[in-house]
């Protein structure tokens, strides 16, 4: 799939038809997404209508916006007009449709983007795998034999797999930056309540926040600076790095490490720094997560607990059952941790760390080793975003550039407000060849075994 | 819950499971104790991982 900003540019100056990339997502969608299951609900009335509309607008002299023509996807927790939202949920399959857009996708339209689909999740946003009882394991498309990553697995897969450039997730703990790390795309998770939220299932109102997914710097930045209402100045400044030690490099993939000390060596060094008490800081947002979340669901979980994917269940009513002053005492840690992040950041302006400890675990059998234990990916795979989003910083996941490997990601924080030079930092690396995309393996894209429909495939409740 | 930290592995058994939940409200499947259980046991131990305030954490606090 061409890149967002080419597609805008190409449409804005007549040369191709937002219809024509239109058709090329859907396409590429029914005839590939057997593969990854990437995809709940193929939205192609609505596409080619939003497409023609842009066309419209281009035949009668009109500027459609800087995303005119770009073909994207949300997770399915974003609200459709006209659709059930589901957050991956298949007790509320049947939920009342959406009265309107989500307010994300109507600044995303409002710039000349094309919806084409929604995306798959873990239920309820609860997970860090996108395993998903109801609608199925989404895949990695660098190896099909590995997960994607979650909850926002299905958008990233969307986006590796070359079906979409752009589409939207959300990140509560990490599950923007570890499905982009997985899957070896770019994620924003932006500074915590940055980007409009109307119109998104909440999980944990305390760290909830929206953000894209794309396959360059370039692409996330367009689409950050839809969603915040307009371009940010450019700093032109250095920026002072250093490299998150300590917590954040127990037990990590050496092959990550030493690509984050590729990027010290680069740039002329970038000291390890260590943020203090971020063990208790990940504690205390898994508390505050189980607590919220339990809280949230408990109505729905006295009436139709077993509606729920067990795994999200059993979890949500353990939350349910803690103690308030659990919660306080993890809410009060929580603004002295943010405290001693901010003293770090009077001497660095961006600090480097790894997204995840290691490549995508296997489908099969999907474990971590974590301190010589053996855990559930589904639940600790945000072990290093998890104390980030705890304290709502700004941080941008990146793919160290390894091609013929499995991606391996790296998260680029700042201080709150901050995204800007996170944002100038990768453009950085990207030009200097240290972070990027790359295809998966050849056969990957390739449509093989794909005879079987794809409505036949996806055959759970696509309205259309 | 609250006697996490040092409780004996039974407070985490099926009837005592139900009863607190009983009282807050929640009558829990008897399908979903043993997986309760298990989240309940996790959370005990991030609970044990935050811990208390420090000292510097309650002047923090009061200096808030």
């Amino acid at each position: 799939m061409t890149p967002a900003h080419e597609i805008a540019a190409d449409v804005r100056r007549g040369y191709r038809t937002a219809r024509s990339f239109a058709d090329q997502a859907v396409a590429a969608i029914r005839t590939s997404d057997r593969r990854y299951n990437a995809v709940t609900r193929l939205l192609e009335q609505r596409a080619f209508a939003e497409a023609d509309r842009v066309d419209a607008q281009i035949a009668g002299g009109g500027d459609p916006g800087p995303l005119a023509g770009v073909p994207y996807c949300v997770k399915d927790l974003f609200d459709v007009e006209g659709l059930p939202t589901t957050a991956g949920a298949a007790l509320r399959s049947d939920a009342t449709p959406a009265h309107s857009d989500a307010k994300a996708i109507h600044l995303l339209r409002d710039a000349g983007a094309v919806l084409v689909a929604t995306a798959n999740m873990d239920e309820f946003a609860y997970g860090f795998a996108t395993i998903n009882a109801h609608y199925g394991t989404t895949r990695n498309p660098h190896d099909i034999a590995r997960l994607a990553g979650g909850s926002s697995g299905g958008s990233a897969a969307a986006v590796a797999a070359g079906f979409v450039p752009l589409s939207l997730g959300s990140d509560t703990n990490g599950s923007i930056r570890v499905p982009a790390s997985l899957t070896g795309v770019y994620g924003l998770k932006p500074t915590h309540d940055a980007l409009p939220m109307d119109g998104v299932f909440p999980f944990v109102a305390s760290f909830d926040d929206i953000g894209p997914f794309a396959r360059s710097v370039a692409d996330l930045r367009l689409a950050w600076e839809v969603l915040r209402g307009g371009p940010a100045p450019i700093s032109g400044e250095i920026p002072r790095v250093a490299r998150l030690g300590g917590w954040f490099r127990d037990g990590v993939d050496p092959d990550l490490l030493a690509g984050i000390d590729r990027i010290a060596d680069a740039i002329g060094g970038a000291p390890l720094v260590e943020l203090p008490d971020v063990a208790r800081a990940r504690s205390a947002a898994f508390l505050m997560t189980a607590a919220e979340g339990g809280a949230l669901h408990l109505p729905v979980l006295r009436e139709k607990a077993m509606a729920y994917d067990p795994a999200t269940r059993d979890r949500l009513l353990a939350g349910a059952m803690l103690p308030a002053s659990v919660y306080l005492r993890a809410r009060e840690f929580r603004s002295c941790f943010l405290d001693r992040a901010l003293d770090l950041f009077e001497h660095h302006d961006v600090l480097v760390c790894p997204a995840t400890p290691c490549i995508a675990p296997t489908v099969d059998d999907p474990m971590i080793e974590l301190g010589g234990k053996f855990v559930p990916a589904r639940a600790h795979l945000g072990i290093l975003t998890q104390p980030l989003s705890f304290i709502g910083l700004p941080v941008i996941s990146a793919p160290l550039l390894r091609p013929g490997k499995m991606p391996l990601g790296i998260q680029i924080v700042g201080a709150p407000g901050c995204e800007n030079r996170l944002f100038e930092f990768a453009e950085t690396l990207e030009r200097m060849g240290l972070i990027g995309t790359f295809p998966p393996p050849a056969g990957e894209f390739a449509a093989t075994n794909l005879h079987q429909n794809w409505d036949d495939h996806h055959d759970r409740g696509n309205p259309q | 819950m609250n006697d996490a930290d040092d409780a004996p592995s039974q407070v985490w058994a099926a009837p005592a499971i139900a009863t607190w939940a009983g009282l807050i409200g929640i009558d829990i499947p008897a399908a979903c104790l043993e997986g309760v259980a298990v989240n309940l046991q996790l959370l005990a131990e991030h609970n044990k991982t935050l811990g208390t305030h420090s000292l510097e954490e309650l002047e923090h606090d009061a200096g808030a």
